[in-house]
């Protein structure tokens, strides 16, 4: 999964967003040791400054703790991660929710587009 | 105070960035110079001022503050001083008016030994092999890294038995960036480091920058190209006709105009 | 970072003048064997004439690329694209300047002495040593003779001074003439070489003011007055005291190219 920039909205904004869907996917476990900042930036080729940036935001929302000197880590607290899925879900399904209304669509209708990418995306990930 | 891997980060309180780059005479951002900030920038211009034969002003009163640990952009189409701007902060040229400081020192020979310059060119002399090259900038300067120059020489697969003559051109200009930033500088002026630079070259020179990144010390790039570089900006500032337009931190741009630098600058500088 | 200057210099002008150096040698060498030969063959008129104008050729070469390449470095090495490297090494503009004009002054010495050593190459015959010992301690005793007196040694070391300095004032104008002819963009070279004639000019007038003002008895009769009472009597003859004087003039001639050479390229430098 690399990490996906556009320069129309800051950058920090992106990162954060980044990191945050790979710890709810679980790419970076709970309670796992982050990579050095500039580990990470060299890895999404931004700035560390930047990424500094992202990290401290997600500090501030409870995702990544740091430890003093030795970096940053997941959280282990599955409340806080759960709790960022449930927010991200929501964000996406009421985007969904009104793009697919926006094409003049019934709710069934709707409904069965959504079931059969929902298999689709399940028969591609077997 | 965030204590984290390699950053002094008194500029980074949570949630806020101060801005590192201070243009104009009046320090009209919202932020105030922290008492942290009172430290002797690393770079300061004060009505600095470039006047060529012919009356055309190449730089007019510039005010700038720069402080350490930040990766610059100094944007502007061709002509707009930019280059006129590096060669006053080296000692290359001498100002008409105005004082340009480097820690509170006007250009001279320590300023040099704190500065790391790549200009636009193959400036190297062309008969000397890669390790000459590297002996001569260890010789010179007590602050270049041999060891960190024959690595990235290695691997980018060059032997260093070459003369320079030997080698295409994109291979010269890598050389050359490799003895640049190789150097334990406070300021590196890189002018136009990617134009005309296949992808792959470009993508080994931004790396270059940001793995070499070291928070005492400043980089200002110098381009017309930005979409490919804006990413790794800190600060950005906007050059026209020897003026400051604009100067600030990338990302705050960007939430406030809604677009990328890239397109800040096409808006800005559209004919 | 004198002495640094100096190592990459004569690296640099070496790779020209060690070969060169080489080749006259050895060519003297097989002059000298042919014109050995010539006695007992005939044919070897052609080779041998060949042979004698590349010797000709190269002992012009060896001093004037003395001076070609004093100029050809200082304009590549300062002020064309390598000036970007030179002048933002931690180094003071004076230094570079120092670094040029000892490296010339030492290929000019060079270029002499490899010159007298093809010389004697050709001239080499069987006691030619020997010969050449007695003759020098014939010419030594000759000078001990003489040495006693002051007129003769002070103009023999007035004309020596007077030699250096002029050679390293020749240095200096080429110099601080491509250094002042750096001012017009576009056309340095053109600047160059209307800052020489103009320097030329300068010192052909204070040469000429100078002759004119020796002339005049009166300061000949002062001179001699022994006002300088260091000297002897008859040390200030016409002659050494036109080659101190000269020497002087030239000196301060000298220093004014390397002020002003300085100032140009720690104040004015222009590259591009």
């Amino acid at each position: 999964m690399a990490w996906e920039l556009n320069g129309e909205r800051p950058i920090y904004l992106q990162l954060v967003e980044q990191i945050r869907l790979r710890i709810i996917s679980g790419r970076y476990a709970p309670g796992e040791r982050l990579p050095s900042v500039r580990d990470l930036a060299a890895e999404a080729a931004v700035n560390p400054n930047t990424m500094q940036r992202a990290l401290v935001e997600l500090e501030s929302c409870g995702l990544v703790i740091t430890q003093g000197t030795m970096g940053r880590i997941v959280t282990d607290s599955n409340e806080i991660i759960n709790a960022e899925r449930k927010k991200i879900a929501e964000s996406y399904a009421a985007e969904f929710a009104s793009k697919m209304t926006g094409l003049g669509l019934s709710e069934q209708e709707i409904r069965d587009y959504m079931e059969e990418a929902l298999s689709n995306e399940s028969k591609q990930r077997l | 105070m965030n204590q984290n891997s390699g950053f002094d980060s008194h500029e980074i309180k949570a949630g806020e960035l101060e801005p590192a780059v201070h243009a104009g005479r009046s320090t009209d951002e919202s932020r105030e110079e922290s008492g942290s900030q009172s430290v002797v920038p690393l770079l300061e211009c004060r009505r600095l001022t470039m006047r060529y034969a012919g009356n055309r002003d190449a730089l007019s009163d510039i005010y700038l503050k720069i402080y350490g640990g930040r990766i610059i952009g100094l944007l502007g189409p061709n002509g707009s001083g930019k280059t006129t701007f590096i060669k006053l902060v080296c000692g290359l040229l001498r100002p008409t008016s105005g004082e340009v400081l480097i820690n509170g020192h006007e250009p001279g020979v320590k300023s040099k030994l704190a500065v790391s310059y790549l200009p636009d060119r193959i400036y190297l002399n062309d008969w000397m092999r890669v390790h000459q090259l590297v002996s001569f900038f260890e010789d010179f300067y007590d602050n270049f890294d041999a060891e960190k120059a024959y690595s990235m020489i290695s691997r980018l697969g060059i032997n260093a038995g070459d003369k320079l003559k030997n080698m295409s051109k994109g291979t010269k200009e890598k050389v050359q960036l490799i003895l640049t930033m190789s150097r334990n500088a406070s300021l590196y002026l890189l002018d136009e480091p990617i134009g005309g630079v296949d992808p792959a070259a470009r993508d080994f020179i931004l790396s270059t920058i940001l793995t070499n990144y070291n928070p005492g010390a400043t980089v200002i790039l110098s381009t017309h190209i930005i979409s490919d570089v804006e990413r790794i900006l800190d600060d950005v500032i906007f050059l026209s006709n020897g003026k400051i337009m604009l100067a600030g931190a990338a990302d705050d741009i960007r939430a406030k105009n809604g677009c990328s630098i890239d397109d800040l600058f096409r808006e800005v500088f559209k004919c | 970072m004198l002495t640094k200057l100096l190592k990459y210099e004569f690296l640099s002008t070496g790779r020209i003048f060690l070969p060169l150096y080489l080749t006259l040698v050895g060519v003297s060498a097989i002059l000298k064997l042919f014109i050995t030969i010539e006695r007992s063959i005939d044919l070897m008129i052609v080779p041998q004439v060949l042979f004698t104008l590349l010797y000709v050729v190269l002992i012009v070469a060896v001093f004037a690329l003395v001076y070609i390449l004093a100029c050809m470095r200082f304009y590549r090495n300062l002020l064309g694209d390598e000036g970007y490297l030179m002048h933002t090494l931690p180094v003071k503009p004076y230094e570079h300047v120092l670094a040029k004009l000892i490296t010339s002054i030492v290929w000019m010495l060079a270029s002499i002495a490899v010159a007298i050593l093809s010389v004697i190459v050709l001239a080499y015959q069987k006691g030619f040593f020997r010969d050449m010992f007695n003759m020098l301690g014939q010419l030594l005793e000759a000078i001990g003779v003489y040495w006693s007196k002051p007129s003769f040694t002070f103009t023999v070391v007035s004309c020596l001074v007077l030699a250096v300095v002029t050679t390293v004032t020749g240095f200096m104008m080429f110099y601080a003439s491509m250094a002042v002819g750096q001012l017009l963009r576009g056309h340095r070279i053109v600047g160059s070489i209307l800052a020489y004639f103009g320097f030329y000019t300068i010192s052909q007038i204070i040469s000429l003011i100078m002759v004119l003002v020796l002339s005049r008895t009166e300061i000949w009769e002062a001179l001699e007055a022994g006002n300088l009472s260091l000297i002897n009597m008859g040390a200030w003859n016409p002659f050494s005291a036109f080659f101190a004087i000269a020497a002087c003039l030239n000196l301060v001639l000298c220093v004014s190219y390397f002020v002003i050479t300085n100032y140009m390229l720690r104040r004015k430098l222009n590259l591009e």
